[in-house]
């Protein structure tokens, strides 16, 4: 939950996690960061993202997007960078893409932010809590990535092989 | 041979739904129909469930306004245990919707509609979004998704989160509000009225100049309007009682309890669409239409009883008539709504029992059965549970905003058609773009929420369809 003086201001890192956790691996973004508590880290979970998100960016360092994947066949857990863009198939007023987001942040509240997404393949989006032994095998993986940026800083483009 | 045009999906509303346009052999618009598509079925799968849990479930009918869902659930369940909740309480639960409607206005108003007043009806539509708003005027774009986010981050700061919270309960509320929740809201207030006075300033701009075609042909017919009232009856959005106005003022029906709303509302089905078709009774099926929402409530009402909302109320009604009957009006309604609710939440937020009172009542269950009510921003919102002698749900009947409005759409819609297709329209016929953003426009004024109506998940594409006398498919445009 955000506070009232996080509402106002934002935290060096903030970690945007994406997903419903009654979703089957849907839920992977929030589930990696359910017991995250670090200090200087502030973690927003979402369904998916709206404009209103862009005014927390503001004054962040960095930002992170952890999201479930419909990866294509053998890919693994990957952390790679992400630059503001306002293209997209799409445009809807509450399910922006993160580079969309940026994008709004970036223009509208000059937000400039060094923003990466941890991408975690998911394979199963059914109704329900439980994860699919797909998506458990790259767990380990996925939560390496997010330490290595939690510690690290990142900036490079990582996949697990 | 008459024909169909259909639209499918529609575009920035909530949920998915199509429209088709019918015509007759000589090419000649005869009917226009909103088609919602989806179905998800919670009144049968709340069957079985402990009354207690009804807030948390069928809050997760829709994401834009769960909290119609939470409080309805919970005024029922108030009922079920038969308690009064603390005045804490209440008034908790008033500054939880007031916040509720202020966002939920903000997203329709700024983010959904005024791409098409401000980049204009046949703008690119790939560039009539939000992002085509923050090219053309970043400080409106800026502007409102503050003001969005102000609503949201007031119900995070009452519920623990800005989304399906669980904070409101039969009997109560869970916590009461902070002094830093307090001191957060009163610091953001002043840049959220300072925002609403730009957007209606723009706004009254707009209606005076390009949009007085829209006033006159987005919608504009007669009906009822229902809504809730408070004393003297003044404009209420979770308490009071329920009132009937007709387009003439004439008060239909006063003092109604959401507990006899078998005896005043009935709800048709018909066979192409799964949004039922709510009617006032007296009147009989479709005579009996109705709209309910921002324009209802401000129709219904006497006045407001804050100074800013009633002076903006009084211009409306300067435009619009004492009951205004366009659809269209529905935009300006949002605007002055949330002038409503900003001078509210500020009367409430300096209220120092919201912070120390006692905010949940305890009880055993007491009754069977019982029906809450609420208004939601998008209109109404009836539950309705049987429950057995522990408390689990038997029957759950759920009224909601869009489904009242539904009559009104089907109307709306043709009527837009019918101002923009001038000429009959041959066999070779196609959609132009401009025609199928006003019709989508034209159900995007009441703000459909479809994930609420039919308790339906998913996005809200649109598709336009034009069927001949036959049911002969002869165009079809889709988006999203």
């Amino acid at each position: 939950m955000i506070g009232p003086a996080a509402a106002n201001a934002a935290a060096a890192d903030l970690v945007i996690a994406i997903g419903n956790r009654l979703r089957g691996d849907d839920g992977v973004g929030p589930f990696l960061v359910e017991h995250l508590q670090m200090p200087a880290v502030q973690i927003r979970t979402v369904h998916q993202l709206t404009p209103d998100l862009a005014p927390e960016l503001v004054g962040a360092e960095r930002v992170l997007f952890v999201d479930a994947w419909q990866a294509p066949a053998g890919a693994r857990p990957c952390l790679r960078p992400l630059q503001p863009s306002g293209d997209g198939t799409t445009v809807e007023s509450h399910r922006l893409e993160p580079a969309q987001l940026l994008q709004v942040a970036e223009l509208l509240f000059g937000g400039v932010v060094a923003a990466q997404e941890l991408l975690v393949p998911a394979f199963a989006f059914a109704h329900g809590e439980q994860f699919s032994a797909e998506l458990r095998r790259q767990l380990p993986a996925a939560r390496r990535l997010l330490h290595d940026w939690l510690q690290q800083g990142g900036g490079q483009r990582r996949c697990m092989s | 041979m008459t024909r169909t045009v259909l639209i499918d999906p529609v575009t920035r509303i909530e949920g998915h739904a199509k429209i088709t346009l019918h015509l007759d052999e000589g090419g000649h618009l005869v009917d226009a129909r909103f088609h919602v598509v989806e179905y998800r079925g919670f009144e049968k799968f709340c069957e079985g469930r402990p009354f207690t849990e009804m807030a948390g479930i069928t809050a997760r009918i829709c994401g834009i306004c769960p909290v119609s869902h939470l409080l309805a659930a919970a005024k029922t369940g108030d009922k079920l245990l038969a308690v009064t909740i603390p005045p804490a309480a209440a008034r908790l639960r008033r500054l939880l919707n007031l916040a509720q409607l202020t966002q939920s206005h903000a997203l329709s108003f700024f983010h959904l509609s005024s791409p098409d007043f401000l980049l204009g009806w046949e703008s690119d539509p790939a560039k009539r979004n939000v992002f085509g708003l923050m090219a053309a005027d970043p400080d409106l774009a800026r502007a409102g998704i503050r003001l969005r986010q102000f609503g949201q981050q007031v119900l995070e700061l009452l519920g623990g989160r800005k989304i399906h919270s669980a904070w409101a309960v039969p009997g109560g509320v869970r916590t009461p509000l902070s002094a830093e929740a307090k001191a957060w809201i009163l610091d953001r207030l002043p840049e959220a009225r300072a925002t609403v006075r730009l957007a209606l300033d723009l706004y009254k701009r707009l209606l005076d100049g390009p949009l007085q075609r829209e006033q006159r042909v987005f919608g504009d017919f007669p009906s009822l309007f229902l809504g809730l009232v408070g004393e003297g009856g003044r404009w209420e959005h979770i308490d009071g009682t329920i009132r009937l106005r007709a387009s003439d003022g004439t008060i239909v029906a006063d003092g109604l309890s959401e507990d006899d709303y078998h005896a005043f509302l009935g709800e048709a089905v018909e066979p192409w669409s799964y949004l039922k078709f709510p009617y006032y009774r007296p009147l009989g099926y479709p005579e009996g239409m109705y709209r309910v929402g921002p324009l209802a409530r401000l129709n219904v009402c006497d006045s407001i009883g804050t100074p800013w909302a009633d002076a903006e109320l009084a211009d409306l009604r300067s435009r619009s008539g004492r009951v205004a009957t366009s659809s269209f009006a529905y935009h300006h309604a949002r605007l002055v709504e949330i002038v409503a609710c900003l001078e509210a939440i500020e009367e409430l937020v300096n209220d120092p029992e919201l912070m120390t009172g006692r905010v949940r009542s305890r009880a055993a269950l007491n009754r069977n059965e019982a029906v809450g009510v609420s208004e939601a921003p998008r209109g109404t919102l009836f539950h309705h549970y049987v429950v057995d002698d522990d408390g689990l749900i038997q029957k759950v009947n759920l009224i909601i905003a869009t489904g009242q409005n539904n009559l009104a759409m089907n109307r709306t819609v043709a009527q837009i058609a019918r101002e923009f297709i001038t000429e009959p329209v041959g066999a070779d016929a196609t959609i132009p773009e401009p025609l199928l953003n006003r019709v989508e426009a034209g159900i995007r004024c009441f703000d459909p929420c479809l994930s609420c109506s039919t308790h339906a998940a998913g996005q809200m594409p649109l598709r336009l369809e034009l069927r001949a006398a036959d049911g002969t498919l002869l165009a079809e445009r889709c988006r999203g």
